[in-house]
């Protein structure tokens, strides 16, 4: 994102081109991977960052953070208030949102990790879309989650492992 | 078994994408000026809108509002029109319990001793009639359970009557009211008896002995029960009731003026000072 401040709506429109896909796709597995819900929820995101770009604070964080940090607080807020929505449920998206540019080990093992991460809890899931899915540094993602460099690179390798156990028990 | 290495290059192929449809849409709001939250994130869950009418905790305040008084209206207007009906049930009807229960909740209501003696008296009174009803027509299992309802309204009266008396000794009822009162249940004494006399009739010509046992003996306690608090009452006061309904509306006045003249006058027929008689009408009139 090249502009560090919101001033008009041609800088709203220009973050919004730049940032709606990883946040679409950060929403997308946080939320269960449904697609009109996490269209609904980003949009929403930027809506707040519209409303409240007069909040935004250059010197304190990038406009990425910040995005990103409304982003996780609209998520968690969407969990607060339904709170009897399964968070981990398996959706038809899930089975039938194939890859057609992947041969069919890779599109089985595609549908496999997206179904591993639904099984994850929310802090593993969180960490592996931001680092692998997304591809924020560890940096970044501690920034995000309010950890320290090394405890975030402890619980992302920690995530990884639970997701690959979760994927190897698909196997059998 | 899948490698660390494997899954990460895995997870980087994870690359969905909203629909481009939907990124134009936004990005024609951010130009139009169009930009706002358009529902709330809360009415977004996946439940059909079944579901989601039916789910209290899913409403706004606003319509949860609406719905809650929806729901009493229709449960005031449904219970309404259930304790009316229920009003003429008798034993062994489906609405019999809820007019039961309608009569408990009258009792816990209403607070007035006198009210609550008459109330229980008018309850006697319809516990006969249906005794009456169900001799007519109903088998002897029927009419024993309404002829159970008849002895417990009428210990229920007696011990109203108690109550009364106790009080009435502690000068802490309207003696006008309590009369009245007294006056009534003397009336319906009387009606009461014939009643279960031709009840008894209507089970012997039926050829139902036992219930018919049974109503004889209720009808001799009532008579008993009922026939002493109206001469204790009688006695302490000093009224004499009268044997018919019309010789006691006309001798009523009279015999308040007579027994309780001050005391009506000085405080409009309201007693409670908690003193005896003599020094009630004594205060009354400093």
């Amino acid at each position: 994102v090249n502009t560090q401040r919101i001033e008009n709506k041609s800088d709203m429109e220009k973050i919004f081109i730049d940032l709606h896909v990883p946040i679409y796709r950060y929403i997308y597995y946080k939320t269960g991977q449904k697609r009109e819900l996490a269209e609904d929820l980003t949009e929403d995101v930027f809506v707040k960052v519209w409303t409240n770009r007069a909040s935004f604070r250059p010197e304190i964080s990038s406009i990425k953070s910040w995005v990103y940090a409304i982003a996780r607080y609209l998520v968690i807020d969407y969990y607060r208030k339904n709170k009897n929505i399964y968070d981990t449920s398996e959706n038809e998206d899930i089975i039938h949102d194939k890859n057609d540019n992947l041969n069919q080990d890779d599109g089985i093992l595609l549908d496999e990790v997206k179904k591993g991460l639904t099984r994850l809890n929310k802090k593993d899931r969180e960490v592996i879309i931001l680092r692998y899915i997304n591809g924020l540094s560890i940096e970044e993602i501690a920034d995000l989650i309010h950890k320290k460099s090394s405890a975030t690179k402890v619980m992302i390798h920690r995530a990884l492992k639970h997701l690959k156990k979760v994927v190897d028990s698909y196997d059998y | 078994m899948i490698t660390e290495e494997n899954l990460i290059k895995t997870l980087k192929k994870l690359d969905t994408k909203p629909s481009n449809g939907w990124a134009n849409r936004v990005v024609q709001k951010i130009r139009n000026d169009n930009f706002h939250v358009t529902k709330d994130i809360e009415q977004r869950n996946t439940f059909s809108s079944l579901f989601y009418f039916l789910s209290y905790f899913y409403m706004s305040p606003r319509y949860k509002l609406f719905v809650t008084l929806g729901i009493v209206f229709v449960l005031l207007v449904t219970s309404g029109g259930v304790a009316y009906a229920s009003d003429d049930a008798v034993p062994g009807d489906l609405l019999y319990p809820v007019d039961k229960a309608v009569e408990s909740l009258n009792r816990v209501i209403i607070s007035d001793p006198i009210a609550k003696a008459e109330f229980e008296v008018e309850l006697l009174d319809e516990r006969v009639a249906e005794l009456e009803d169900l001799s007519e027509v109903s088998n002897g299992e029927v009419v024993g359970d309404a002829n159970e309802e008849v002895e417990a309204q009428k210990n229920r009266v007696r011990e109203r009557l108690e109550v009364l008396a106790e009080l009435s000794v502690q000068n802490k009822l309207n003696t006008q009211e309590q009369q009245q009162l007294m006056q009534e249940v003397q009336n319906k004494l009387q009606v009461h008896e014939e009643s279960m006399n031709q009840i008894k009739s209507n089970l012997e010509n039926k050829g139902d002995v036992d219930n018919s046992q049974k109503l004889t003996e209720i009808k001799n306690q009532y008579s008993e029960e009922i026939g002493v608090e109206i001469n204790k009452y009688e006695s302490e006061s000093g009224v004499q009731l009268n044997e018919s309904e019309m010789e006691n509306n006309q001798g009523e006045d009279t015999q308040i003026q007579n027994q309780n003249q001050n005391e009506v006058q000085n405080d409009g027929g309201n007693s409670d000072n908690g003193s005896s008689g003599g020094s009630s009408q004594s205060g009354g009139r400093n």
